[in-house]
């Protein structure tokens, strides 16, 4: 968890120096796949998470009509604030560890 | 699927069953002195809940559902009322076979699962945000 999560912000930190050079990344170098990029790690998980919500305000709404049944409808709210939780928890270490290597002396 | 998700998943399967018992129970106290129409008919009998355990099988674990709603099939009560419209040949009517007693423990019971089923989701919620407390 914590070397992936260095990983990450090392390519965090890579993504954003090749845009502060204003040039499309070098041909040499291969495009990142989609989800390796700590940007794409945080937009994978809180889609996923935004997802959930959406269900569970979905499922919300019905049991408020009464057509859902009530149990499901706060396992649904549980799952999505658990899931948000999660993203928000891993974000901030994540950003935490970005912000360590900022501050290195160079 | 992580375990502490199903873990209040199955238990939220418990407090839709115990729900469902509730309901039923409901339904015979509610019913206590619902006598037939017809002289000589029948008049509410009892209902039961059965559960059955079921394999899930996105989670791969044992789900507690209600397998059905059966009836009572135990003797009715007759009381001697001859004026009473359902009244038979003797006078006499049947009652219900739906004790008040029987149906109050069995309430207290559901409340008791459904109780330690919610308790099930209060401590894996717990537990969930616990291990996240760990990344802070």
């Amino acid at each position: 968890m914590a070397m992936s999560s260095i990983n990450n912000a090392i390519s965090a930190y890579q993504s954003v120096a090749r845009s502060a050079r204003q040039d499309t990344p070098s041909v040499s170098k291969p495009a990142q796949p989609e989800g390796e990029s700590f940007a794409g790690l945080v937009r994978g998980s809180l889609e996923k998470a935004v997802d959930l919500g959406r269900k569970s305000e979905e499922l919300s709404l019905k049991g408020v009509a009464g057509e859902a049944d009530l149990r499901d409808v706060v396992m649904a709210v549980n799952n999505a604030e658990n899931a948000l939780n999660t993203v928000v928890a891993v974000r901030d270490k994540v950003i935490t560890a970005y912000q360590e290597i900022l501050k290195m002396p160079i | 699927m992580d375990d502490l998700s199903k873990a209040s998943r199955i238990a939220s399967f418990g407090m839709k069953a115990q729900a469902k018992r509730l309901r039923v129970v409901s339904e015979n106290m509610a019913n206590v002195d619902s006598l037939a129409t017809t002289p000589g008919g029948e008049p509410y009998r009892r209902k039961l809940v059965t559960f059955k355990s079921m394999l899930e099988r996105d989670m791969d674990t044992e789900v507690v559902r209600v397998r059905r709603t059966v009836r009572d099939m135990s003797d009715f009560e007759r009381d001697y009322n001859p004026s009473h419209p359902a009244a038979d040949a003797n006078g006499y009517v049947l009652k219900p076979n739906v004790n008040p007693l029987i149906e109050v423990m069995d309430m207290r019971e559901a409340q008791r699962s459904y109780e330690a089923n919610m308790h099930v989701v209060t401590i894996s919620r717990e537990m969930v945000g616990k291990t996240l407390e760990l990344l802070r």
